[in-house]
């Protein structure tokens, strides 16, 4: 992605963001709330229409699609909140992320827990729970990229733990490549290949996680000079 | 008062003024004309800013689409007709009125005066149940009472005649005092429009429950908004009774009220200006397209004797391209003195800036 | 007792009418939050499809057929044209459209057939009447109540069985996430509006049926107080807007029977006052609330 500029209205959410993601890796996107983050990951997918900007992806250049093309070339976006579909069943809404029966079971294997709630409405799932399936809802159309935002939101310490946990797996499992946003910077910072630093709209800083812990990622975070 | 007080105050009449400046030049523009079919454009045209401002007054305010304004202008003209009409001749047209009103026989103004207040007190009783409900539900009420005042007019025979239609109606409408009142709704409007009730109900707009939430009596304010909007309505009616000598009930019904929310939506919701205005474009605009109507249209291979209808389709065609295009009408956010001179009132010309 | 089952007769066949538009109504509200006021024009369109077509003598089984075809058609050519433009705009912005859409059509067919109302020349077995047991039932009553459950139960299923249907449930709960799957979108309000326009062309057959006479202006108060059906029924619930029909359907028979004569022209009114009373202690409806079409 390059230049990307993206508006609500008059008031411009994302600056000229400039933003990579190989085969393969994990990235992070940080930064405190109203940095742009989300804005950044809905322009992508094309929730957002970017005023500015190219968006390429595995060679193509998705600029401007809406978001149905872009998510069926291969994106996929966990939103922010997880926003399942709360009187569906899981069931229901695992199959409207798409994919087959053998994807689904191979899902239903890593998140044994949803295979007992199959029939229950999503919006009687726990917090964690949620958080599962929304996963798992986004990778059923087997993405190559997914694009998970602030999936620890909400969710206790223990949980964390997990989702962290699942997140450096999924990359081995799935095949996936991952660009996550989070404001849980250390975390982050721990599973990831790289990062960027947002800081309102802009990209402040980048590069490894090495990197971004000795130049101070709190004084990009918090724009501290 | 305060100086503050006194401030806002002086302002919106200072504001009303401007407006009531147009218009008399407006009327006197139809009366030195003097030729009797301009006059009674302009005539149409005063009556429709009542119609109009009564509807911003609520409308423009609350947030809330009413589509049931015509059911206060159908009780305050039905109610002026009867205070109105010769003695002699009620009781052959309706068979049902009460001595009382049998023998009533007003002034003008005095009618007009009592319509406004019937209809308030309709817009009273109606407004403790419709107000309490909210967004769609709200809108949807008020259509609700379009069609049970359409159907009262319809049946209660005996007091409105029914679809046969009230006539016998004295002609009492003048240039002069359809200005007078064409300028008290503008004043009224402006000053509601202004006043504390007017500004927390418009800030309360978007989010009623958070305003609630703060202490805001949203609901108080709004039942305000209602009456004087019901007032007003009803004195339109009124005003519409007088002029056109004979009412029915589809004149109380949806093509009316189709009309008056153009004029609503494409001067303007959020002022009063707005609410001039679109009675001057849309009035302006039906006189210029009728006399079409009767013209037909011979486009060689389509031969249409009767172009009844145009007009409406005009209408329709206006609302569309406010909707995909402006939404937001002529004068969708400052009132013409606020765009002249400002809003802090040091004179300076702005050029209409924002969305 | 003769007159009570008269009036449960007559009420289903009226409720069947005010159901059917109502849950049309609440499919296009919960999608889109849309109040669709040309919904009533669906209907009259449904009318004088059936007066055009009757007048040329086809028989009335294609007749039953192509009018829900033809209005579902109709619905999607306006959202198509309409409402696809100003996808996502506020509720006053979206009624203030379709009043107009309304209104149009309402004048169009003033312009293009007439403002005066037409007959319809029904097929002489609408007459017939059933006997059963010691009462005299006009079978066409029975038909519309047969045919409304039908078509509830089928609407059901497809909600909930297939693809579509589960989508559409969906798009009512958050649309924009829907977009997210990679499902179209636009295809599935495009369906919803066909789904509200066939149970529209359903009603106005079931309607018309027994009135037999089509002007300009018959949808719209109908469509009111299918509206106020929706309202009472809790918007937002499907089920909902169908008891809220029949209760409206009942009610109204009810008025009608039990005012005095000269007061039954009345009767609408005291069915939509008493409503009104209804929501006043219960803003939200009978089905309260729900997030979506359940």
């Amino acid at each position: 992605m390059r230049g990307l500029e993206a508006r609500y209205g008059p008031i411009a959410a994302v600056r000229g963001v400039d933003l990579d993601v190989c085969r393969g890796e994990i990235v992070a996107l940080l930064g405190a709330n109203g940095a742009g983050k989300t804005s950044t990951l809905q322009a992508i997918v094309g929730l957002l229409p970017a005023r500015r900007g190219l968006v390429e992806f595995a060679g193509e250049d998705v600029s401007g699609l809406p978001a149905e093309k872009i998510v069926r070339r291969g994106i996929a976006l966990t939103p922010e909140g997880r926003r399942l579909f709360a009187t569906l069943t899981v069931a229901e809404n695992l199959a409207l992320g798409g994919g087959d029966e053998a994807t689904r079971e191979r899902l239903l294997e890593r998140f044994p827990v949803l295979r007992e709630r199959l029939d229950q409405p999503a919006g009687s799932l726990s917090g964690g729970e949620q958080q599962q399936l929304a996963i798992a809802r986004s990778l059923m159309s087997r993405p190559m990229l997914l694009l998970l935002d602030e999936p620890t939101l909400g969710l206790a310490p223990k949980l964390i733990a997990s989702v962290f946990d699942l997140i450096a797996r999924l990359r081995e499992e799935e095949r996936v490549s991952i660009l996550l946003v989070e404001q849980n910077v250390h975390r982050a910072l721990d599973v990831c290949d790289r990062a960027y630093v947002m800081r309102t709209g802009s990209v402040e800083a980048q590069g490894t996680p090495e990197e971004l812990r000795g130049a101070g990622v709190e004084r990009a975070y918090l724009g501290v000079a | 008062m305060t100086a503050a007080a006194r401030s806002w105050l002086a302002r919106a009449l200072a504001g009303s003024a401007l407006l009531a400046a147009l218009l008399g030049a407006v009327a006197l523009y139809g009366w030195q004309l003097a030729s009797a079919p301009n006059e009674t454009k302009v005539e149409h045209f005063l009556i429709n800013v009542v119609f109009v401002v009564g509807l911003q007054v609520f409308s423009g305010n609350s947030g809330i689409l009413s589509f049931g304004q015509m059911a206060f202008a159908g009780v305050g003209a039905y109610t002026a007709s009867i205070l109105t009409i010769d003695p002699l001749l009620k009781p052959t047209l309706l068979t049902g009125l009460p001595h009382t009103l049998e023998n009533a026989h007003l002034s003008f103004l005095s009618a007009t005066l009592v319509a406004g207040a019937v209809a308030g007190c309709v817009a009273l009783v109606t407004g403790l149940a419709i107000l309490r409900l909210d967004g769609a539900s709200a809108v949807i009420a008020i259509l609700s009472l379009l069609l049970i005042a359409d159907v009262v007019f319809d049946a209660w025979i005996g007091v409105t005649r029914g679809a046969g239609g009230l006539y016998a109606i004295p002609d009492e409408s003048r240039l002069g005092r359809l200005l007078v009142f064409a300028i008290a709704a503008v004043v009224a409007a402006r000053v509601f429009k202004d006043s504390r009730s007017g500004l927390l109900l418009r800030g309360s707009r978007e989010d009623a429950f958070s305003a609630a939430s703060v202490g805001v009596p949203v609901r108080a304010y709004r039942m305000r908004a209602w009456v004087l909007s019901g007032i007003l309505s009803g004195v339109a009616g009124a005003l519409l009774a007088f002029w056109l000598g004979t009412i029915s009930p589809t004149n109380f019904f949806l093509a009316p009220t189709f009309a008056i929310v153009v004029m609503f939506i494409v001067g303007g919701m959020n002022t009063v200006t707005g609410a001039v205005a679109g009675a001057g474009v849309v009035t302006l605009v039906q006189e210029l397209v009728r006399p079409h109507e009767d013209q037909g249209l011979d486009l060689g291979v389509v031969d249409v004797h009767r172009l009844t209808g145009l007009t409406q389709l005009v209408l329709v065609a206006l609302i569309l391209l406010v909707m995909y295009v402006r939404r937001e009408g002529l004068f969708g956010r400052r009132e013409l003195d606020e765009l002249l001179f400002g809003t802090d009132g040091s004179p300076r010309l702005t050029r209409f800036r924002g969305r | 007792m003769h007159e009570l089952v008269q009036n449960v007769i007559n009420g289903l066949s009226l409720g069947s009418t005010y159901a059917l538009l109502a849950l049309g109504l609440a499919l296009v509200f919960s999608i889109m939050g849309l109040i669709n006021f040309a919904h009533g024009e669906l209907f009259t369109i449904g009318g004088y499809t059936m007066w055009w077509l009757f007048d040329r003598g086809v028989p009335w089984p294609l007749v039953v057929v192509l009018t829900p075809l033809v209005c579902g058609v109709a619905a999607m050519l306006m959202e198509r044209a309409a409402f696809r433009p100003l996808r996502g705009a506020t509720l006053v912005t979206l009624l203030i459209t379709s009043f107009a859409v309304s209104y149009f059509l309402q004048t169009v067919f003033q312009i293009g057939i007439s403002a005066a109302p037409e007959g319809i020349e029904l097929p002489g077995w609408v007459n017939d009447t059933v006997h059963v047991g010691s009462y005299t039932i006009a079978s066409v009553k029975l038909v519309t109540t047969a045919v409304t459950l039908v078509a509830l139960v089928a609407l059901t299923l497809f909600l909930r069985r297939t693809r579509l249907g589960v989508s559409m449930r969906a798009a009512a709960e958050d649309f924009e996430v829907l977009r997210l799957m990679g499902v179209n979108a636009n295809r599935v309000v495009l369906f919803a509006f066909a789904v509200s326009g066939v149970l529209a062309g359903l009603a106005a057959l079931l309607f018309f049926a027994t009135t037999a006479a089509v002007d300009p202006t018959t949808g719209t108060p109908l469509v009111i107080n299918a509206f106020i059906a929706v309202i009472l029924g809790g918007l937002g619930s499907l089920p909902g807007a169908v008891v809220a029909g029949f209760v409206l359907g009942f009610a109204e028979v009810l008025f009608e029977s039990r005012l005095p004569g000269s007061a039954t022209a009345f009767s609408n009114a005291f069915v939509l006052l008493v409503i009104i009373g209804l929501l006043l202690v219960r803003p939200q409806g009978l089905l309260g609330r729900p997030a979506g079409l359940t």
